[in-house]
């Protein structure tokens, strides 16, 4: 396994996923190093690579999280325009899954059923989640 | 909206940490692969070093002793010994043969 290319390739999305969950970049940096550690001890096999990296990127940063508190940080979203403040900021008012949902199906464009597997739960329930979320979302910018 | 959150997508400037987390990771990757070396070593001195050199030390099974045998098959039955313990010694042939001539 070429850790080089693995971190070029990935390493800024899980970084972005990461501090969405922690709201923390030290936090998620930690996090982070901690993911490659183990991937480089383990030499895991990865079928689908980007459902088995952002999984295990979840459980890194919800260990190294102590809790899901503040704003979403707006420097997580590319690219880095205005509207990507107020979108961070809607999203930070979601309950932490909805928003994890829309994050991963909106944004990073898995499926539902691959989102149900980075979260560890059923597809159905990653897509009410989502369509939870895309409801509240829509009163928030209703009332802006 | 769904298209205005679609046009986003993760991204933190992970390039700073670069370095550091590739260092640390290899570094695990090195101490992993020598500790598997250790066990490694540490089997194949289990499974074959420690048997090789009991079997050189002279640890095999014991074998009668023909002259020991034959002078207790002229006691009488009362008195022959009991096989609570080996009646010949243990096997260090090199022992042995200096009792035997010493006899």
């Amino acid at each position: 396994m070429d850790l080089g290319a693995l971190y070029d390739e990935w390493a800024s999305r899980l970084l972005g996923y990461m501090m969405a969950i922690t709201r923390d970049r030290h936090r998620a940096e930690d996090a982070l190093q901690n993911l490659f550690v183990k991937l480089a001890t383990s030499e895991p096999e990865m079928r689908e690579p980007a459902v088995y990296l952002f999984r295990a990127a979840r459980n890194e940063a919800i260990r190294a999280a102590r809790r899901r508190e503040g704003p979403l940080p707006p420097e997580i979203l590319a690219p880095a325009t205005p509207d990507a403040s107020e979108v961070a900021s809607a999203l930070s008012a979601l309950p932490p899954e909805q928003a994890e949902a829309i994050v991963l199906h909106a944004m990073e464009g898995f499926a539902f059923r691959e989102v149900g597997e980075i979260l560890g739960i059923p597809q159905d329930t990653a897509a009410s989640r989502y369509r939870y979320g895309i409801e509240k979302l829509r009163e928030i910018w209703k009332t802006d | 909206m769904e298209d205005r959150l679609k046009s986003f997508k993760l991204a933190a400037d992970a390039a700073p940490q670069r370095e550091r987390v590739l260092r640390a990771a290899r570094a695990a990757r090195r101490e992993r692969r020598l500790w598997r070396w250790t066990w490694v070593a540490a089997a194949i001195v289990l499974a074959v070093a420690i048997p090789m050199n009991l079997s050189l030390d002279g640890s095999a099974p014991p074998t009668p002793n023909p002259l020991v045998e034959r002078e207790v098959a002229q006691f009488p039955e009362e008195l022959r010994p009991r096989a609570r313990l080996a009646l010949a010694p243990r096997g260090n042939p090199r022992v042995r043969t200096e009792v035997e001539s010493w006899r």
